[in-house]
């Protein structure tokens, strides 16, 4: 063997180690860096998450289920989130997709202007946004103090403390979630398909129909989703400005630990809400990577 | 729509000419297109030709309608399309992104025109068919874009283009995605469909080698001005202006002052002898003491030995030291350096014999009726020849 090759030799022998050491489970480098995060996740979200599916099974027992699905006025709470629900997601989706088309294809100025604008709400805390609904809509508020002033009504219009409130606020709560979903959507499509649509004898809405339509789809369905999956668990916004004839199942929660001081029974429903929320995903992963849709929720507050 | 009409639809119809009017169109205070006048018979392949920034895709955009003239006008086929918006101009469009619709199958994308006139559902695949076989892809109408390679796909955007018999075809870098042998198979194949169907095409490019084999006429357009237009031969023997010259293929910039010597009106510049024909003294009205540039084609210029040069009457020549010999692979170049300090270049095909080697001192010399001359301090010539 002459000397040349028995230095590849060496060298081989030494890669061999190298991968052999860099096999060594549980000391890779990046898992040591990951491992704090991973503590915290399970800290703050699985330890949590498993006290009260336990609590809701165990406090006092599985009777918690059967009281929460025999109790009639939490069915009807359950009924009324999902339709709430709904008609937040269909009020968002109408607002929310022309506006990201707008921003989609205006110019630079509109479009930073009107993301600042959706970016300041956004980030605005929604405790907040809610007292600001609340001033706007009362009784008392700006709109109706507005509209008497003018002589346009007499009585103060009922636009507060009802489920119009409530969907309002939640509207303008979650239509970011849909907006940025669809825009990201829009954003992706070239301008020349629009371009080429239009020259070959599309006038702007045959185009918008046959193209921009169809390629945003995805954007469309994720966007609904998430703001669907987040409306179900909305609890302050409806609590403050919605009516106290409909509820939605967080505030049941909350009445449950405070006016009962059941926590089991609490736990119960809470468990109930996240085989919901667990359901629409599932049936969603069945159309599209549920990562793409996680991805914009993980913008959520 | 009736079968007859889908019969003119099909074969009765071809490109109509195109005439544009002191076209204008700015951006804020900037004109992009700065008052632009020609015109193109049916039939022909004319490419706007220009650096980035040159307002060339601007023009493009404003004969299809996406950008409003400010001023001037555009006819076509003889009646004025300045106002009509752009579904109603009939014209067929390939931009070199491709822009089909990913989300529809070959067949439904270039029957794209054909629903939108209306055409009837059953005639439909017939015509896609004869457009796939245009354009030498029969067969994939069920394909999806994305399983087809660029290429291929800019057949089928060509398809999509030509499928309505539009009466004009307008393209946006064409082939600037494409690489280059794909390119130079395409450019044939544009100029042969374009000439089967009799269409009116209206190319957008920077490369002007596309725009010399596909083109009728050529408009060089820089900073928003038309600074010449014409035919390709025409263009690159008679170029208007330094700055077309310099565009339209690798050329040599000398500078200098106009003296009158014994052999008649030359440039000052030492030992160099570039003389000026009396064609150069007439058409660019030169005078003794003007700063003039001459520009003379990389290719027009060839090298012989210093002595030679000095002997050899009713040649310009230059004296230069060569820096390098360079193979490009169709041919050879030559870069040298000028005793004023410009760095000049000549081209020689492969299997020529070059007198010369690197270092060695020899004159660049050519017949003074190949070059250009203009005045160095004036605006470039504007508009038409």
């Amino acid at each position: 063997m002459s000397g040349r090759d028995s230095g590849v030799a060496e060298v081989t022998d030494l890669a061999a180690v190298g991968i052999r050491r860099a096999g060594r489970p549980g000391i890779d480098f990046w898992t040591l860096l990951g491992t704090p995060a991973m503590l915290v996740v399970l800290v703050a979200f699985g330890v949590p998450l498993f006290m009260v599916v336990y609590k809701s099974a165990t406090d006092p027992g599985l009777v918690n289920y059967t009281d929460v699905m025999g109790d009639p006025v939490f069915r009807k709470s359950l009924f009324k989130t999902i339709e709430i629900a709904v008609a937040a997601t269909l009020a968002a989706l109408l607002l929310g997709y022309p506006y990201a088309y707008v921003m989609a294809r205006s110019g630079r100025w509109m479009r930073s202007f009107l993301l600042v604008a959706l970016m300041v709400s956004f980030w605005t805390s929604l405790l907040i946004r809610t007292f600001a609904w609340q001033v706007l809509l009362q009784n008392t508020g700006v709109i109706n103090t507005e509209l008497k002033r003018l002589g346009l009504i007499d009585t103060p219009l009922p636009i507060i403390r009802n489920e119009f409130a409530a969907l309002v606020g939640m509207t303008q709560m979650l239509a970011p979630f849909l907006i940025l979903a669809v825009y990201a959507l829009i954003r992706a499509i070239p301008p020349e398909l629009e371009q080429a649509a239009m020259g070959m004898g599309a006038r702007r809405s045959t185009m918008f129909r046959t193209v921009v339509l169809p390629l945003s789809m995805p954007g469309v369905a994720a966007g609904c989703v998430l703001v669907f999956v987040l409306a179900l668990g909305f609890y302050i916004t409806p609590q403050v400005l919605g009516g106290p004839s409909e509820r939605m199942v967080g505030q049941s929660i909350a009445e449950a630990v405070h006016a009962f001081v059941r926590p089991g029974l609490a736990c119960a429903m809470a468990v109930i809400l996240l085989l919901l929320v667990g359901l629409v995903l599932a049936a969603t992963a069945r159309f599209m990577r549920l990562s793409d849709i996680l991805k914009m929720g993980s913008m959520s507050e | 729509m009736t079968q007859s009409q889908e019969e003119t639809f099909v074969k009765g119809r071809a490109g109509a000419d195109i005439e544009i009017r002191h076209a204008s169109h700015s951006y804020g205070p900037t004109l992009v297109v700065d008052d632009i006048t020609f015109s193109a018979d049916a039939g022909e392949i004319v490419t706007l030709l220009g650096p980035s920034g040159s307002g060339k895709t601007t023009l493009l955009r404003m004969i299809a309608g996406f950008v409003p003239a400010r001023r001037g006008s555009i006819l076509v086929g003889g009646s004025d399309v300045t106002a009509l918006p752009v579904h109603r101009r009939n014209i067929g469009m390939v931009f070199q992104n491709y822009a089909l619709f990913p989300h529809l199958n070959v067949r439904d994308n270039i029957a794209y025109p054909l629903a939108r006139a209306k055409v009837r559902r059953a005639a439909r695949p017939s015509i896609v068919a004869e457009a796939l076989d245009a354009v030498r892809l029969p067969g994939v109408e069920e394909r999806m874009p994305s399983q087809l390679s660029g290429g291929q796909q800019q057949r089928i955007a060509l398809a999509r283009a030509i499928v309505n018999r539009p009466r004009l075809v307008l393209m946006d870098e064409p082939l600037g995605a494409l690489d280059r042998r794909l390119r130079e198979s395409l450019q044939v194949e544009i100029v042969r469909i374009a000439r089967e169907f009799g269409l009116t095409v209206v190319n957008v490019t920077h490369d002007q080698e596309e725009a010399f084999t596909i083109s009728d006429k050529i408009a060089v357009l820089s900073h928003g001005k038309l600074l010449q237009y014409g035919p390709p031969e025409d263009l690159f023997r008679a170029p208007g202006s330094v700055e077309v010259a310099d565009f339209l293929g690798e050329s040599n910039v000398l500078h200098g002052v106009v003296e009158l010597g014994r052999e008649g009106h030359r440039l000052r510049r030492g030992d160099d002898l570039v003389l000026l024909t009396d064609q150069h003294v007439r058409s660019a009205g030169l005078v003794p003491g003007q700063d003039v540039v001459v520009v003379v084609r990389s290719w027009s210029a060839r090298l012989v030995p210093l002595e030679d040069a000095r002997t050899q009457r009713g040649r310009s020549w230059v004296r230069a030291r060569i820096a390098a010999v360079l193979f490009t692979g169709d041919s050879r170049k030559i870069v040298l350096h000028s005793q004023q300090g410009e760095t000049l270049s000549v081209r020689y095909t492969i299997d020529a014999e070059i007198p010369g080697v690197q270092g060695d001192e020899v004159a660049v010399q050519w017949d003074p009726s190949l070059g250009v001359v203009t005045s160095a301090r004036t605006s470039p010539q504007e508009g038409d020849r």
